[in-house]
């Protein structure tokens, strides 16, 4: 039977290829056992929901595989995306460390799949392993981070292409492999153009004007959820003007 | 609108979720400074020698951004600084600028990173300190994208 939605599960964590890689996971093998018995591992499909902004702290959610955007409503009832977590990020640590309601509504960008653990759980396993609160302090100092660099990225740009010139640059720090034209680089997005917007701060009709002028300039090509930077120098220069 | 930070008055946002004994071991490593107004204390890209606490006085966290400096929020007595550094190792990505005279107890970096691993329990409230933080961030960004005019009240060029 081919599995749920084409993911390879792990349901094991102690077999997981990528432990290694990851900063939650990196755990010695008994530590690991116990964190295998608290977790329930779920595959999700695109657009589901693992919590949401204002809802209580149930517990974390690891993200193994696949994407999520974590978005809030500002007070004028707009959707904003704060980022977009990778796998191996834990997600709801804020809410579950301080006992507060959920700061984002995280939902997968494509099947995904995610280990929960909950709140009680989570809590227990930190203080039976004190040094797992090193993990979680650097995935703060990580989010922490993000939140700063998208605050100085917002301060800085003046102008919508440059917003949107800059998330395209971001994401070409992760290029798609394979062979490719000289200069050219890859990219998968799967945000649709209304997403773009809510990172961007703008509306959707704008990014489609924006990306239809960088398409006319011959500096990106779109193929599906296949997009390729034809002139990375041109979207830098836009970024410095 | 401007965001102020509240912490209980007997104590500071990391000490409230530690246990009596880590606080005794802490209390043997803090020296208490004046710093006067106009003065930084935690600088953009420069490693801070000390974890910092705010005993009082007032203070102004910052994203440089360019030429210009967006205010994330102000603080007061209990705010903790330096945290991020001592956990990551990573430069610090804000400023922080003594808005009068405040009254600051330091703990030396190393030493603090001594008692961390004696004490692991620490990182449990230093993790609640860095919640607090990325609570202000998001706050902040939330209000960001709304209009140019938001962003635009918190920027000084």
């Amino acid at each position: 039977m081919a599995p749920a939605y084409s993911l390879n599960i792990v349901e094991n964590c102690l077999k997981c290829e990528f432990r290694e890689e990851r900063l939650f996971c990196h755990l010695p093998d008994d530590v690991l056992e116990e964190l295998q018995r608290i977790k329930a591992t779920s595959v999700y499909p695109k657009g589901a929901l693992l919590c949401l902004e204002g809802q209580a702290p149930r517990g974390v959610f690891i993200l193994c595989t696949g994407r999520a955007k974590l978005s809030t409503t500002s007070a004028e009832g707009k959707t904003i995306i704060l980022r977009i977590a990778e796998p191996g990020e834990v997600l709801g640590l804020t809410a579950v460390v301080d006992d507060t309601p959920y700061e984002a509504t995280v939902e997968t960008l494509e099947p995904s799949q995610a280990n929960f653990i909950s709140r009680n759980d989570f809590l227990g396993f930190l203080e039976t392993h004190p040094d797992i609160g090193m993990k979680v302090a650097q995935q703060l100092t990580h989010n922490c981070k993000c939140a700063y660099e998208e605050i100085r990225s917002l301060g800085l740009s003046s102008s919508v292409p440059e917003k949107i010139a800059k998330l395209l640059l971001k994401w070409a720090q992760h290029p798609l492999h394979g062979p490719r034209n000289k200069g050219e680089i890859a990219l998968r997005v799967t945000l649709t153009q209304e997403e773009i917007a809510q990172f961007a701060g703008t509306s959707r009709e704008t990014v489609s004007r924006i990306l239809g002028d960088f398409r006319r300039k011959g500096w990106l090509r779109i193929k599906g959820a296949t997009w390729f930077i034809l002139n990375k120098g041109a979207l830098e220069d836009l970024v410095t003007s | 609108m401007t965001y102020t930070m509240s912490v209980d008055q007997q104590t500071n946002e990391l000490y409230e979720a530690l246990s009596a004994e880590i606080r005794d071991v802490l209390h043997e490593l803090e020296q208490v400074i004046t710093v006067p107004a106009g003065a930084p204390l935690i600088v953009q890209n420069v490693v801070p020698e000390h974890v910092m606490i705010l005993n009082q006085g007032s203070v102004e966290i910052s994203v440089p951004a360019g030429g210009k400096t967006i205010s994330v929020a102000l603080a007061g007595h209990g705010k903790v600084f330096g945290l991020r550094s001592v956990v990551s190792g990573e430069l610090p990505e804000i400023n922080v600028i003594c808005l009068e005279e405040c009254s600051v107890t330091v703990l030396p970096r190393d030493e603090f990173i001594r008692i961390l691993k004696q004490y692991p329990q620490v990182y449990f409230a230093i993790a609640k300190v860095l919640s607090a933080d990325l609570k202000l961030a998001q706050d902040l960004l939330r209000e960001m994208p709304r209009a140019a005019n938001g962003a635009a009240r918190r920027m000084k060029v």
